[in-house]
């Protein structure tokens, strides 16, 4: 009985795995080298691939810039509207990613109000590399404030207690004690959130159809010339993805978690 | 010498009231689980807003400073020392956070008197509880801190440290020279280590005094309880300095008529076989109940038909008159040992 009921559960546990693992297989063992070669040499798709990691890296940096202590208010100050101000933060992981294209279509578009003021700058987010790394956020802001919200909400008040006595104001101590108690978990987050940007393609294509990200690229190849043409840009993209998350997931492996130990 | 004034603080449903107290020397603050110990320690350090009252370092008001201007050092009960810095870094903290060159030779020299210059390069979690109290303990010093507040600094550490801790914390004051104020709910670590013992219960205190004047002389019935009075008897007057429980006759401090709870301490009753001639006026005749070996002494419960009686005595004593369960004895104490509960 013990062993029937273990067979059940790795029978579902390997139907779920293949559900992840047979598209990649299929892309892998299905996709013919000499066209890999061709998309590996070809500059549209090598330009499109180096524009999404670049402007993924632009996103997620900035990202890290304005969400961190956006987290910071969340967890460690009172103020009314906090509880609002959460759900809001979820609000892009919820909705349609075209629809959320639409939204900051309207805010950073060229009538939008954002769009008007920065043009003042010369700034423009339709059709620009800007408009890219605008819709990179929207759709990933939300992974890296609520990982690094969970890092400072783990970190054991006391720290924080005593960092006051030794002297440090809030500054101080949101350097010299937040930030690297809850490193391991900011790092977690800016993963997801780089994962989340570099595949983004609903809000991107609504504001910025050229410059073609990745996502951009697949979906113009397999409209106007099929299947055939977009498999190898899906290869290439599918076999950098998972260098770039093997490397991070290495060194966030290697950073330690204060707040659990 | 920090002097806190008629202090009152709000927290939720919970109220500190009226809270004056001097801290000076090793002074304890004893009370039980929600009693408000910490969150009068945090008010002190400036971590928690009062209503009103004030704290004066030596004579100046700090009441309205920031926690950073207050000169106060604290340890919390497991040290809390930063566990992404080594050792060293932790001790350089102080320093680095307000943009100062770290006092090497201050550290070492307090190092060498902490007993723990071996531990410089270590990381914080290769530290045993008692190790990183002592560390803990050298950061806080290194802001020259008018006072040092300890919140529970033992309760983190191993049973078998905490003597050893202790016996640091008994040397504390000599090494440093500042006042302490340790928080506890453990009153023989009270008495161990305290000049002045201050005892909160519910957001008030019941009693300041030495330690044997708290352990002898309670002031009310909670710090009674709460520091194991063993003998409660209440009497009656029926004379001028004569009280009584049913027909047991007990000299104390009542006049007729009067009714009062006493207490008396187990070691200041001593039993005898036989009446002797002694400046203790009260002979009981009582039955030895029970005979208990409770490590330190040996405990005897008497009886009669009135009251029941906890006396120690020594192994010795105990051998010496070969003293049997259910034999008669005498109780023997003062009328003086008696202390009247208010």
């Amino acid at each position: 009985m013990k062993r029937y009921r273990f067979f059940i559960i790795l029978s579902l546990a390997l139907i779920g795995l293949s559900f992840i693992v047979l598209p990649i297989i299929s892309i892998i063992f299905g996709t013919p080298l000499v066209s890999i070669k061709s998309a590996f040499f070809d500059k549209e798709v090598i330009n499109s691939i180096i524009l999404t990691i670049t402007a993924g890296i632009l996103s997620t940096a900035i990202e890290i810039l304005i969400g961190v202590p956006l987290a910071y208010l969340i967890v460690f100050k009172s103020f009314m509207g906090k509880k609002l101000i959460e759900s809001i933060i979820d609000i892009p992981v919820m909705i349609p990613h075209t629809a959320a294209g639409i939204a900051l279509l309207t805010v950073f578009g060229t009538r939008g109000y954002l769009g008007k003021f920065f043009s003042i700058f010369g700034l423009k987010f339709v059709g620009t590399v800007a408009g890219i790394v605008i819709g990179m956020m929207f759709v990933s802001i939300t992974f890296l404030i609520n990982s690094t919200k969970e890092g400072f909400k783990s970190i054991d008040k006391n720290y924080i207690k005593v960092a006051k006595t030794l002297g440090a104001n809030d500054f101080g101590i949101f350097f010299h004690v937040i930030i690297p108690l809850s490193l391991k978990d900011i790092v977690s987050g800016t993963i997801m959130s780089w994962a989340r940007a570099i595949s983004e393609f609903g809000a991107i294509i609504i504001l910025v159809y050229h410059p073609m990200v990745a996502p951009v690229l697949v979906y113009d190849r397999f409209t106007t010339y099929g299947l055939s043409y977009s498999k190898p840009i899906v290869f290439l993209i599918m076999v950098i993805s998972l260098v770039f998350f093997l490397l991070l997931r290495f060194v966030s492996s290697k950073m330690k978690d204060y707040n659990k130990s | 010498m920090i002097e806190i004034k008629r202090l009152s603080l709000t927290a939720g449903n919970f109220k500190l009231q009226n809270i004056s107290f001097v801290i000076e020397g090793y002074t304890v603050l004893l009370g039980p689980t929600g009693a408000g110990k910490s969150l009068l320690l945090d008010a002190i350090a400036g971590l928690k807003k009062t209503d009103d009252g004030d704290i004066l370092s030596n004579g100046k008001s700090i009441a309205k400073l920031d926690i950073t201007e207050r000169g106060i050092g604290i340890l919390l009960q497991d040290g809390a020392l930063f566990p992404h810095l080594s050792v060293i870094k932790n001790l350089e903290f102080p320093y680095k956070i307000k943009r100062r060159k770290p006092d090497y030779r201050i550290i070492k020299s307090y190092a060498e008197k902490f007993k723990i210059v071996k531990l410089l390069n270590r990381s914080v979690d290769t530290l045993s509880g008692g190790e990183k109290q002592r560390i803990a303990l050298l950061r806080s010093l290194l802001t020259n801190p008018h006072v040092l507040l300890l919140d529970e600094p033992l309760s983190a550490i191993d049973p078998s440290m905490r003597h050893d801790m202790q016996k640091f914390l008994k040397e504390l004051k000599e090494l440093v020279k500042i006042p302490v104020l340790h928080v506890t709910h453990d009153f023989e670590e009270a008495y161990y280590l305290a000049d002045t013992i201050v005892v909160l219960n519910n957001g008030k205190i019941e009693q300041i005094g030495c330690p044997e004047n708290i352990f002898r002389h309670p002031d009310s019935l909670f710090v009674a309880n709460f520091t194991d009075m063993e003998n409660f008897l209440p009497l009656e007057g029926v004379s001028k300095n004569l009280g009584a429980i049913g027909r047991t006759k007990i000299y104390c401090d009542i006049d007729k008529g009067q009714k009062k709870l006493f207490t008396i301490r187990a070691d200041e009753i001593i039993v005898s076989r036989n009446k002797f001639r002694s400046s203790a006026r009260n002979f009981l005749s009582m039955k030895v109940k029970t005979i208990r070996d409770t490590r330190r002494a040996i405990l005897l419960e008497l009886e009669n038909d009135d009251i029941k009686l906890k006396s120690t005595i020594t192994k010795f004593s105990l051998e010496n008159m070969d003293l049997k369960e259910g034999e008669m004895i005498f109780s023997v104490f003062k009328a003086k040992s008696l202390h009247e509960l208010s």
